[in-house]
């Protein structure tokens, strides 16, 4: 018998913090025997007692504070709740508004995690973009987990809309800081108007025991240009579902990732790019990293639609692995209704080179120092794609400070 | 500074040195020829290293910063921070390691070895120009991830910048010139020549006595199956071109 929501812990302890989950009762409860969720394990979840975390006061951590501009604009949540001391921004300018607000709880739209974030109605960042504005430096949006006590729920909503010929850049960050367990479920909204380009980077830095089940949806009209990347490295379960729907002719979606995973780590990255009209192009190149006895998923769905005639659609996944316990699986998945189209993917698995390691070593550059030269530069390959310099070394410094590559 | 003795060596089983003996001093250039398979390339490999090839018997002596040392003894980084360099014949091509960083590296990591101060990248900026100067190479070069791209004779140009950025006592050019026209090889060669001195040594690995005449040996050898067969003066070199070897290995 397949189990159902209201038969999990994880939903008990939602019903008895007051959330209103009581419509989602009879949903299904993803298990592993469903090909979605085939590599990702969420049995832990449905045992995790959550709680919503009180207001609590806090300073930047001095690591975060070092990682950011000096002078950055953005919204800091702590624990999912913003905290206006530690933000920077200005409401509205001519160019840009930015609304800190409750999420509404509506209808149960989407899948069973997109309803529970819902439900949560904790605070969504609503930012939006005038027409043919033009902000270059980036908006950040960062989360913060720091409660204390296990099983902290986070349900975070960031919505973003860019009118016709604007562009912005966004950097959201889910930060775990010195903190054990939590449960993040964010969903990301971002809408682009015709002629729109929306630069969006999700930087993950979680405790190995965290659980982070995360959404983000991206809607293009015509001639509109998108680019995503995240950056993970990993959690007891990761899951990333990015869903793109390409609405207009000749609009682009470029969606990258990064997992960089140790220890027991796991991260699963579900993309679907939905080509709905003709003469637009996709293309997505996910790299992965795992040592130890680290997981990683990539599953990248193509749909082009009937009369998405002349798509243009590259997706790529390439893995290394550094350790013989460390496992990789991989998933490309077209469905192509058109017939004038080009779509190419392809996924590689390998280890580091080592004809490449002995060449380094005959300059005097020492076997490790090689190894972790050739991961870096395996990775980078990702990063250096970003246009703002600053973003770069943020997400540099990232990979070797945290993530420890 | 080098001492081959009676070394035998094979690769994946198949014996390739059947009791070599070379001895280098300081100050000279040998060159190596000899028909291909010979085994010119695999003593190149097993001076630098290359774990792929074993060592069945025999000994290659360096004299190093701390007087002789066992040279197969040492992993190839260690080898290299005493100063033995291997022009490769073919470079390897490092995906997203930037030229540049990779030389600093390099080059820091052998400073360190000898407890020098390292440099930072600015002063080393200004060294490595100098550098590429003298082997006329594009300023673009250097952002370029290691040799990917790189035309045949832009790697052999980056494996000399290499040797001239790190200064080896002992430098062995596994057929430098294949892949170089003309001008180019004239530019490689003026480039090495500059890097010759008293105190440090060259091997010449080399299919075409062309190249001997802008790298000037002291010495010849002709490789034959695993062994030396002839050792001789740079006229040795003009012998053999003109001969071929059918007449060394009888």
């Amino acid at each position: 018998m397949n189990k159902l929501f209201k038969d999990t812990p994880f939903f008990e302890s939602l019903l008895a913090a007051g959330l209103p989950v009581g419509p989602l009762a009879e949903r299904p409860w993803p298990t592993t025997r469903e090909e979605a969720w085939r590599y990702t394990d969420l049995s832990g979840l449905a045992q995790a007692r959550a709680h919503i975390p009180r207001r609590v006061e806090g300073t930047l951590p001095a690591s975060v504070k070092a990682l950011l501009p000096k002078d950055f604009q953005g919204v800091v949540l702590l624990n999912g709740i913003p905290v206006e001391a530690l933000s920077s921004f200005e409401e509205e300018t001519n160019q840009r508004t930015v609304q800190l607000s409750l999420s509404s709880s509506g209808s149960g739209s989407g899948d069973l995690f997109e309803a529970v974030n819902r439900s949560a109605g904790q605070a969504e960042v609503r930012v939006s973009v005038a027409k043919g504005a033009d902000l270059s430096v980036p908006f950040y949006v960062i989360h913060i987990m720091n409660a204390v006590g296990e099983g902290a729920l986070v349900c975070p909503r960031l919505v973003v809309n860019l009118a016709e010929g604007s562009r912005l850049r966004v950097v959201e960050m889910f930060l775990g800081h010195e903190v054990k367990g939590y449960v993040s479920i964010p969903v990301a909204e971002l809408s682009l108007a015709d002629g729109a380009g929306l630069d969006y980077v999700q930087v993950h830095d979680h405790p190995p025991v965290a659980c982070h089940v995360g959404r983000v949806r991206v809607d293009g009209a015509r001639d509109s240009q998108a680019s995503v990347l995240t950056v993970t490295n990993g959690a007891a379960v990761f899951r990333q579902d990015l869903l793109c729907d390409i609405r207009g002719e000749g609009s682009t979606v470029s969606v990258n990732g990064l997992h960089a995973l140790k220890g027991l780590r796991h991260a699963d990255s579900h993309t679907e790019i939905r080509h709905h009209e003709p003469a637009s192009r996709s293309e997505q190149l996910y790299k992965c990293v795992l040592d130890d006895e680290a997981r990683s998923v990539f599953n990248g769905r193509i749909v082009v639609d009937q009369k998405a005639q002349k798509t243009n659609s590259y997706q790529l996944n390439k893995n290394l692995l550094l350790s013989p316990d460390a496992r990789v699986d991989t998933k490309p998945q077209l469905e192509i209704h058109a017939d004038d189209v080009r779509c190419t993917h392809g996924a590689t698995i390998g280890r580091v080179n080592e004809e490449e390691i002995f060449y380094l070593q005959t300059r005097g550059i020492g076997r490790e120092d090689a190894r972790r030269l050739l991961v870096r530069a395996f990775m980078d390959d990702v990063i250096s794609r970003l246009e703002d310099p600053g973003l770069r070394e943020i997400l540099s410094r990232k990979l070797k400070e945290s993530y420890g590559f | 500074m080098l001492n081959v003795k009676d070394l035998h060596a094979s690769v994946d089983g198949t014996a390739i040195l059947k009791g070599l003996n070379l001895s280098v001093r300081a100050g000279e250039v040998h060159a190596i020829m000899g028909p291909n398979g010979s085994g010119k390339s695999t003593l190149s490999k097993i001076i630098a290293g290359n774990p792929q090839y074993s060592v069945d018997k025999g000994a290659v002596e360096y004299e190093g910063s701390t007087g002789t040392i066992d040279l197969l003894s040492l992993e190839p980084e260690e080898r290299a921070r005493e100063g033995v360099f291997l022009a490769f014949q073919y470079p390897v091509e490092v995906p997203g390691v930037q030229t540049a960083l990779f030389l600093r590296a390099a080059y820091n990591a052998v400073c360190r070895h000898h407890g020098v101060e390292e440099m930072d990248p600015i002063d080393f900026d200004v060294f490595l120009h100098e550098k590429m100067k003298m082997l006329d190479m594009d300023d673009k070069f250097i952002d370029r991830a290691v040799n990917v791209d790189f035309s045949g004779g832009e790697k052999k140009r980056n494996e000399i910048l290499q040797m001239a950025v790190l200064n080896p006592r002992l430098a062995i050019l596994d057929e430098t010139d294949s892949g170089l026209d003309i001008d180019s090889m004239k530019i490689v060669s003026a480039g090495v020549n500059k890097l010759r001195n008293r105190r440090n040594a060259m091997v010449v690995i080399t299919h075409y006595q062309r190249l001997l005449n802008y790298i000037k040996p002291d010495i010849v050898h002709i490789f034959c199956q695993g062994r030396i067969v002839k050792s001789g003066g740079p006229e040795l070199a003009l012998e053999v071109e003109e001969r071929g070897y059918d007449w060394l290995m009888k």
